[in-house]
């Protein structure tokens, strides 16, 4: 865990921002670069406002988000959840690290576009291959992290609560876990990450919802004052969804690296 | 020896690896000592001392020979054998109280009950009123204090602490003698102490067991009266004393030249 960052930086972020924001205004207003490269801030906000108003293709933005958030929370959530469970018993036992191993190894460096046409030759064109898409993605980081997570749990401190009358599975229960939570925690941030990247690859797949397809069908008609809206979008949603990770991570395991 | 003593350790040998890497950490060890005793093992790095204690605390069973402790064969770790290690190997995700509680929590005491006895401990060892701060808002002596009342608050009937105040400053390890010293007077607890600290040894002893390296043997055995006097006297006046001084130096002589050559 990083020190906080000294205040005194914060005008240098302000400033970077502030920078970009008045070269694009300068280059839309001065008519150098097409709407269609870039549109203006104003273009911008009127798209936003009439997205938030009218919604897109007979659907309010809201609606949108929210089939995006539910892809990314039941892909995330299930791959996360069932991924550590197998970690930390990949980590506790070897022979369970040695049945499964060789399928998590192989999984996780696997780009998911690269399985994407067997999930919806397999399951069609519903949400079940979208959401088994990020399954698949978070389940191998999480399973990894919690892995090691369990390995490096400190052996003296497993040895004082044998010592102390724990059996082994309050060791398990009582040192193990909360050994490998800050690594556990960290898998989890690592896999939103990769889920969160994976939804617009997700949500190409034929459908009519979510960010991704938003972006994917306003691009197809060149309507890039619809693109860049998105992509704001799902950044700031992503950037949120990270602190909020990171707030969870320090509440969580406070003494991590103490 | 088993059938006399608390504790015994008959014709221990422990052996790590094998055929020509093979190290004898332990060769043929046989030690006993009585209930109450306050035993000191002393001998530089490589002697296996730490290895007598791991055997004694089930860590480690014995390549050949046997522990027993009041009649019975150790067979892995047991409550009955607290040990205190010299990192303090805290639980960081629970408080001070709850650190103090832990082995009567996964022991199954009553929640009420385990809260008493990790008061109790923690009063003695004087970290009471910081129960509720997390092991990291300590200094390295506090720490070392409450890994003390950790394993007190299981109630061991042997204490087993490998170089316990190693990793402290003089000044902390002093307290830290004294205090150890006190708790032990005002139970029935046996201690098995390991150090390389020779003063410490015969300070803190009843029984001072030198031992030596490849293969890891006891060279000589003495019996040290300070521990009894201690509190009496205050620590610094037995430091001082002739008595202390001369046995400190015949210990440290057997480590250095061996039992041939010292006290010529």
């Amino acid at each position: 865990m990083a020190a906080p960052e000294p205040p005194h930086l914060w005008p240098w972020r302000v400033g970077t921002i502030a920078v970009l924001a008045v070269a694009w205004v300068a280059a839309t207003g001065s008519g150098l670069v097409p709407a269609v490269f870039l549109p203006s801030p104003a273009d911008l906000w009127d798209s936003g406002v009439d997205l938030v108003t009218e919604g897109y293709k007979d659907r309010p933005l809201l609606d949108h988000i929210g089939f995006s958030l539910l892809r990314v929370f039941a892909g995330f959530g299930a791959g996360a959840l069932l991924g550590t469970a197998l970690g930390l018993l990949m980590g506790w036992r070897g022979w369970i690290d040695a049945l499964f191993a060789p399928f998590i190894e192989f999984l996780r460096p696997l780009p998911q576009l690269a399985y994407l046409l067997l999930l919806i030759i397999w399951l069609g064109i519903g949400e079940a291959p979208k959401i088994c898409l990020l399954f698949l993605a978070a389940l191998p980081v999480a399973a990894v992290a919690a892995r090691d997570g369990v390995r490096r749990a400190d052996l003296t401190r497993l040895a004082a609560a044998r010592t102390l009358g724990a059996s082994e599975w309050q060791v398990f229960r009582h040192v193990v876990l909360p050994s490998a939570l800050p690594d556990i925690l960290i898998g989890a941030r690592l896999a939103l990450g990769i889920v969160y990247g994976t939804l617009i690859a997700a949500e190409i797949i034929a459908g009519s919802t979510g960010l991704g397809w938003m972006i994917v069908d306003a691009g197809r008609f060149l309507r890039s004052d619809r693109v860049f809206v998105g992509v704001l979008i799902i950044g700031l949603m992503g950037v949120a969804l990270d602190r909020l990770l990171v707030l969870a991570e320090h509440r969580i395991v406070h003494w991590a690296g103490r | 020896m088993s059938a006399r003593h608390y504790v015994a350790f008959s014709d221990v040998s422990v052996t790590f690896g094998h055929g020509e890497g093979a190290v004898r950490a332990l060769d043929r060890v046989s030690l006993g000592f009585g209930r109450g005793s306050f035993v000191c093992v002393v001998g530089p790095s490589g002697c296996g001392k730490t290895t007598l204690l791991n055997v004694l605390a089930g860590f480690q069973a014995p390549s050949d020979g046997r522990v027993s402790v009041a009649g019975s064969e150790v067979h892995g770790t047991g409550p009955d054998r607290g040990v205190v290690f010299q990192q303090a190997a805290l639980f960081p995700w629970l408080t001070v109280a709850g650190n103090a509680a832990f082995g009567p929590m996964v022991r199954g005491v009553g929640r009420r009950a385990r809260a008493e006895r990790a008061e109790h401990w923690l009063r003695i060892v004087g970290l009471w009123e910081f129960r509720d701060r997390y092991p990291y808002e300590l200094s390295g002596g506090m720490q070392q204090r409450l890994a003390l009342a950790r394993a007190l608050a299981n109630d061991p009937a042997i204490l087993l602490m490998d170089e316990p105040f190693g990793a402290l400053d003089a000044l902390t390890r002093e307290r830290m003698q004294e205090e150890l010293q006190s708790v032990w007077r005002a139970s029935f607890m046996t201690v098995l102490f390991i150090t390389h600290g020779v003063e410490e040894a015969v300070f803190l002893g009843t029984d001072v067991v030198v031992m030596s390296p490849r293969p890891g043997r006891i060279i000589e055995r003495l019996a040290s009266p300070f521990a009894h006097e201690a509190g009496a006297r205050g620590s610094r006046k037995v430091k001082s004393d002739p008595a202390f001084v001369a046995l400190r130096e015949q210990v440290l002589g057997l480590i250095l030249e061996g039992p041939e050559t010292a006290g010529q």
